[in-house]
């Protein structure tokens, strides 16, 4: 075996569940919401990605509808269609809390399977779709050359969204969703609309999934409804677990370490005999590595470091260490030539 | 009468239903955690009685008592080792934790047992029938009037016992249990012991009636999660029911639905309950 397009092959699919582990992040590590159907967006996305982009049925085949639109246009459609599907899952299922809202996304995301498999007409039934076109392909004499191609391809697009997040981090939003998942009473005290907050949060979550499943589905060149069952759901959080919940690092870090080890397993020479134990010895790394991280770091390798204010400190001024009084509030606004309703929020 | 026949698998499915999702509760309830390793510790119930009844060919009966011990040893062994040193960090690392123990046992038994399917090949039941359409096997009578009995057993022991009243004592407040002087580990272990002998029977009942199969612990964790929903998570009376009703409609959805939706019908239980109805059908617990 080639180890060059070994490694590459492991590098994307690292780099497309890297992308569902940030989304993950932004619910869970950042907003707090313990989401179970993660693979219910993902579907989601890659099917939409599929009926966008497939040719329209012929005389033999069972689904009704293909529009064999470009490829692109499956990349911008499948985002918005598994972040449409997030929204109508997040609104009512987000009046749910902690035990609850993990198993109604659980649930979703189940029914959203079971409507894939059975229902040809829409999706091919478990056939699915093979032989799916993948981009800039024709540019590319050799296989080989592509994956390469493919895997600086999804890898841009991961570095370019962890540092869009790790920027929305610090920005109003971020710090108004860790409001809320440290306090939530205290996040509606201050006059956050906390409803609407976890809403988009869940949603942005949801179009990442979308993102991140165009290129599993590209990737693959194939898509049928057994990919998507709970296990993918938990990776992705065994993946956060271990990297460490609310870093954004921590999530590519621990995803990089899950399935790398994964697929490191792939390259012990194996025989019909020996090859369901090397499939199942896959399983048992994955939770063994998952109790021993929670037993001996259970923040992950990389624990979410506290907020700091790195704001520079006005020469001669000290840092306020309690509440300011109105007054002072009024002094520092008139100061900076701000109105204190500003200052305040 | 299909009708009649289709209630009855589904009373009987809901019985088994019934055996795990009251252990699952028990442990949601005084560990305070969603033990998602509970479809594997049926799954371990089942292959360990297959391994009993089919290659070292004891008696049915001996053989599913060897499971559930076995089992329950299994699972106090994994209770030892991984989920009490870290009980203290609270119900989402618990949780998390009861994740990786599934994958072990789950790895494990399939790198033992691969892949097949697996049958207990015991002797047809007896049939009863009633206008020309076999109703209800014995294996089927049996299945109902044990998860009945131990129905029965559980609420004597939590009424009626000084340790079930220590049970119910810890997991309405763990603390005030603890101050109160019960001891809580002793309960606690207590608890996991009732939980994993009645998944380790539902395990044996579920091999016995149908197919040993790897995936069983995952694709009965979904049921046992959508049940303890219905039933509200923590009221056990509220699951048992719960379970009995998810059983059947399942089963009858058959009637107007495709077969292939038995589950996701469960599924969209829940999620009308959890939209309309979140603290459950019988109330009890903390609500949402």
């Amino acid at each position: 075996m080639n180890l060059g397009v070994f490694i590459s092959g492991v590098v994307i699919v690292v780099a497309i569940y890297a992308i569902q582990t940030l989304s993950l992040n932004l619910k869970f590590g950042e907003t707090g919401l313990i989401d179970l159907g993660l693979v219910g967006y993902f579907a989601v996305g890659a099917y939409a990605f599929a009926l966008v982009t497939v040719p329209p049925p012929g005389a033999t085949d069972n689904y009704a509808i293909g529009l064999g639109w470009p490829l692109w246009a499956g990349f911008l459609i499948a985002p918005v269609v598994a972040g449409i599907f997030s929204l109508l899952v997040g609104l009512p299922a987000l009046r749910l809390r902690g035990d609850y809202l993990a198993i109604a996304t659980y649930a979703f995301a189940e029914v959203v399977r079971a409507i894939f498999t059975n229902e040809t007409k829409l999706a091919n039934g478990v056939v699915g779709f093979t032989n799916l076109r993948q981009p800039w392909r024709d540019s590319f004499e050799s296989g080989v050359r592509y994956q390469y191609f493919f895997m600086g391809l999804v890898l841009v697009v991961l570095l370019l969204l962890f540092l869009g997040l790790k920027r929305f981090r610090l920005g109003p939003f971020g710090r108004s969703i860790r409001s809320i998942r440290e306090n939530e009473p205290v996040a509606l005290s201050v006059g956050k609309d906390v409803v609407r907050m976890k809403l988009k949060s869940f949603v942005l979550g949801g179009v990442l999934a979308g993102l991140s499943a165009c290129f599993y589905v590209t990737f693959q060149s194939l898509i049928v409804p057994r990919s998507f069952v709970p296990e993918m759901t938990w990776m992705v959080w065994i993946a956060l677990t271990i990297g460490g919940t609310g870093n954004y690092l921590g999530a590519i870090v621990g995803t990089t370490v899950l399935v790398g080890a994964q697929e490191a397993t792939r390259l012990i020479p194996s025989s019909p005999s020996t090859a369901p134990a090397i499939a199942a010895s896959r399983l048992l790394i994955m939770g063994i590595i998952l109790i021993l991280i929670i037993r001996f770091r259970p923040r992950g390798i990389l624990p979410e470091r506290p907020w700091i204010d790195r704001s520079p400190v006005p020469a001669g001024g000290s840092v306020p260490q309690a509440v300011p009084s109105a007054a002072e509030v009024a002094e520092v606004a008139a100061k900076q030539g701000r109105s204190t309703d500003t200052i305040v929020d | 009468m299909e009708y009649l026949q289709y209630f009855v698998f589904g009373l009987v499915n809901g019985s088994i239903l019934l055996l795990g999702t009251v252990g699952f509760s028990m442990i949601r309830r005084t560990e305070n955690f969603l033990n998602i390793a509970h479809g594997q510790y049926m799954l371990m119930g089942a292959i360990f009685g297959y391994t009993f009844y089919e290659p070292l060919h004891l008696n049915l009966v001996v053989a599913a008592v060897l499971a559930i011990v076995a089992t329950t040893l299994m699972g106090l062994a994994f209770n030892a080792v991984v989920f009490r040193p870290i009980r203290a960090h609270g119900g989402l690392y618990l949780l998390f934790t009861s994740v990786g123990v599934a994958y072990v046992i789950h790895g494990a038994i399939e790198a033992i047992y691969g892949f097949t399917p697996r049958a207990y090949h015991t002797a047809p039941p007896a049939q009863i029938w009633i206008a020309g359409y076999p109703i209800i096997s014995s294996l089927q009578i049996l299945i109902i009037v044990v998860a009945a009995a131990s129905a029965v057993a559980l609420h004597f022991f939590l009424t009626r016992s000084r340790m079930g009243m220590a049970v119910r004592a810890m997991s309405s407040d763990y603390f005030l249990a603890q101050v109160r002087g019960i001891h809580t580990n002793r309960v606690s272990t207590v608890v996991w012991i009732v939980s994993l002998v009645l998944a380790a029977l539902a395990g044996v009942l579920l091999g016995i009636y149908g197919t040993v199969y790897t995936d069983m612990g995952w694709a009965m964790i979904l049921l046992i999660l959508s049940a303890a929903v219905l039933g509200g998570v923590g009221s056990i009376y509220g699951v048992m029911v719960a379970s009995l009703l998810m059983g059947i409609a399942m089963e009858m959805s058959v009637i107007f639905l495709n077969p292939a939706y038995k589950s996701a019908v469960a599924f969209i239980i829940i999620m009308l309950v959890l939209v309309f109805k979140p603290e459950g059908i019988l109330g009890g617990g903390e609500a949402r």
